[in-house]
């Protein structure tokens, strides 16, 4: 689904990718957790085929990649709904029962449904990353690349959305960025450990303890 | 109330202004002998004769000036803003607009009225030099401005240069366009104004002249509370145009 073979990134003369390999296979779930400043957002941007300046390769053979950044990205002019389905219009998708009958679950279970008429403004940070979330899963990829998408959410948010993904989107593959260690079980089976202040080779795969019904 | 807030808050200014000159108008005239600067409620008493045919069809030829010259400069200038972000050159033509810039109006002025001679066309050429620099600038800068969030997002769904303009560049334009439009607007009020003074036979700005010339003053200070409140009325309208239509595109306060 992802290889990432030998990947190096300089920002202005400093090395903040180091020759990073790995590969995650058609459904593994993988959180990545290192220091502040390693180049785990780097790492995120070039995955998504949004920064090319780099050496090594990354190849995917993903149907339907989303990338859900730190920052939510709504659109200022345009409600949590039309937010939500932007990305359907653009690709010319038309709302099917089944996109229609998903967007009603996320909204239940992110506490939007209320709020569908808002413009982003109105929201709170944590709601805007739900709405943002909400968009990435509707478009139904089998790739999904979060970068702390969670921060900006309290915990029973947190718990019941990553229940939700678990429970709903078993198949999908996912790489999560994330400093908070109890999200890593809840929503992922591996991680990535690395120690240095950079992304490099040197790193652990781990194994996580399995959660009350993962 | 808050509706009321929203068409009035961004001219709040225009009216404080106003009442300003009302205010030091009225202190002025109590040191001064009333054929120098009359009071204003003599102006006020005077309104009918000073409301003459004479004016209203001056007023009419002002602001057929004002709005074509305002028109053309808005539309130059957003297109040269646009041309010069997506070419790559806004740095390039900022210099060159801030060359037009710096040029004093009133060299400008004579310099149309020799091209052109007296009329309408000397007067809509200098707004259309001295708005257009200012309008693409600030339309340029506004898109310089970039919303790597957005781009990201649009990107990474598959987006292309066309969603980029369309989702993206034309809406975080309007903010720029409603600046625009009212500083614009003001520019062209304040340029037809001096166009007319130096270089027409008709309109407010060659009354304002007239009246000064015969040293009638009750009708200079009515010529000049007649521009403020026009720019009063412009920012007015035009606030309203946008609160109407592009009220989800301006940013939040």
């Amino acid at each position: 689904m992802l290889s990432v073979s030998h990947l190096t990134k300089t920002i202005h003369g400093r090395t903040i990718i180091d020759d990073l390999s790995f590969t995650l296979y058609p459904g593994e779930r993988v959180s990545l957790s290192a220091p502040t400043g390693a180049g785990k957002s780097s790492l995120i941007h070039i995955l998504s085929g949004l920064d090319k300046a780099f050496t090594g390769t990354v190849g995917m053979t993903a149907r339907a990649r989303v990338t859900l950044f730190q920052e939510p990205g709504l659109f200022w002019y345009k409600t949590v709904a039309q937010n939500i389905f932007y990305p359907l219009k653009i690709n010319g998708i038309t709302l099917s029962n089944d996109i229609l009958q998903q967007y009603d679950r996320w909204m239940a279970v992110t506490g939007l449904a209320g709020a569908a008429d808002y413009y982003p403004h109105a929201l709170s940070g944590g709601m805007k990353h739900k709405a943002a979330m909400v968009r990435a899963f509707l478009t139904g990829p089998d790739l999904i690349l979060m970068d702390e998408p969670f921060r900006s959410m309290d915990l029973a948010s947190r718990t019941q959305i990553m229940d939700h993904i678990r429970a709903g989107y078993p198949e999908i593959t996912l790489l999560l960025v994330t400093h908070h260690l109890d999200e890593m079980p809840r929503i992922t089976r591996q991680m990535l450990l690395f120690k240095e202040n950079q992304l490099s080779s040197d790193f652990e795969r781990l194994d996580l303890p399995a959660v009350a019904g993962k | 109330m808050k509706h009321l807030m929203l068409f009035f808050k961004p001219v709040q200014n225009s009216l404080a202004a106003f009442f300003l000159f009302m205010g030091i108008w009225f202190l002025l005239s109590l040191f001064f002998d009333p054929y120098i600067v009359p009071p204003p409620a003599a102006v006020i008493k005077n309104l009918d004769s000073l409301c003459n045919g004479v004016f209203m069809e001056n007023l009419g030829i002002s602001l057929g000036r004002i709005l074509t010259g305002f028109g053309v400069s808005l539309v130059l200038g957003t297109a040269i803003g646009i041309v010069s972000f997506t070419l790559h050159i806004t740095a390039t033509v900022e210099t060159l607009l801030v060359l037009f810039q710096v040029i004093p109006g009133l060299i400008l002025g004579i310099v149309f009225l020799l091209m052109f001679g007296v009329g309408s066309a000397a007067p809509v050429c200098l707004i259309v030099t001295l708005s257009t620099p200012f309008i693409a600038i600030n339309t340029a800068n506004t898109l310089m401005k970039r919303n790597p969030v957005l781009e990201g997002v649009i990107r990474s769904f598959n987006g292309g240069f066309f969603h980029l303009l369309t989702d993206l560049y034309l809406p975080s334009l309007v903010p720029a366009l409603k600046t625009n439009a009212t500083q614009g607007l003001v520019m062209a009020l304040k340029i037809v104004l001096l166009g007319e003074f130096i270089a027409s036979d008709n309109g407010i700005g060659y009354l304002l002249n007239a009246a000064k010339i015969y040293f009638n003053m009750e009708a200079v200070f009515f010529y000049l509370l007649v521009v403020l409140l026009l720019m009063l009325c412009f920012q007015v309208v035009l606030n309203s145009l946008f609160v109407i239509f592009f009220q989800k595109y301006l940013y939040p306060d």
